[in-house]
């Protein structure tokens, strides 16, 4: 079973990915982007859905350290955030997530294809 | 806007603040989403999370408001805003939109109704969740 790490401060959205995804994938949970990095050192996932809005360091500067990092640089990260105006999307991907979900999250079939093809493409 | 509730066209509509009745706080679609992604028992766990925490932010909304600090109002609108868009929190969802939007160009005396109407709505809609979950 696939592990995806959910870095994410907000305990519902947490809870709510646990209950969506939880059958399918093993999941580990961060609160914090100091303890993720922390986690991914010692246990790398399989991949990353990353909040943008975290307190401290932000989803952007955590994935410019994945990226940075050669043994995660190849890590699939998804942008789940709320941040959905006109030009996000372009914008997080042109930063360099793999692809970009939007909170609330609406759509639980969206959010499987994204993950799996990006397991398959990894 | 990707995969985002209809009702959003009207986020940034808050002109006419008026007092909305008690069945339009919240999106029914919406709880029946949750229910379809994991029964009652997440929905109970959800609003009972919603509850305990949308008032905080809420209040850290009207701090920094009154402290003219527009990056702290942009955040803690932005914290509440997933939330109470996946518990189907109309009003407060929209209102948490348009003062972000607001927030985020700096705008802070137009921001003052939006957080007025999520300080007016907000224990509305948490006293309803309460009784969908004690109901569930």
């Amino acid at each position: 079973m696939p592990t995806l790490a959910v870095v994410e401060d907000n305990a519902d959205n947490r809870l709510l990915l646990k209950a969506i995804l939880g059958d399918r994938f093993a999941l580990v949970e961060y609160d914090n982007g100091t303890d993720a990095l922390h986690g991914f050192s010692r246990t790398r996932p399989d991949l990353v859905l990353l909040d943008i809005s975290l307190p401290g360091m932000d989803g952007n500067e955590i994935l410019q350290r994945i990226r940075k990092d050669e043994n995660l640089r190849n890590l699939p990260v998804i942008a789940l955030t709320a941040h959905a105006m006109a030009g996000d999307r372009e914008k997080f991907l042109a930063a360099g997530f793999d692809d970009y979900i939007t909170k609330p999250i609406v759509d639980e079939s969206q959010l499987f294809a994204s993950i799996e093809r990006l397991l398959r493409k990894n | 806007m990707q995969g985002q509730p209809p009702y959003l066209h009207s986020a940034f509509c808050l002109l006419h603040l008026q007092p909305m009745n008690a069945v339009e706080l919240l999106d029914e679609a919406a709880l029946e989403r949750l229910r379809g992604f994991g029964g009652e028992k997440l929905l109970r766990g959800m609003i009972e999370l919603f509850v305990k925490n949308a008032p905080t932010k809420a209040a850290d909304a009207r701090e920094a408001l009154d402290c003219g600090d527009a990056a702290a109002l942009r955040a803690a609108l932005h914290a509440l805003k997933s939330s109470a868009g996946q518990l189907g929190a109309i009003t407060v969802h929209q209102a948490c939109i348009a003062g972000e939007e607001l927030a985020s160009r700096g705008e802070l005396n137009a921001c003052v109704p939006h957080v007025q109407r999520i300080e007016s709505d907000l224990p509305l809609a948490c006293r309803q969740l309460e009784s969908i979950r004690g109901a569930a």
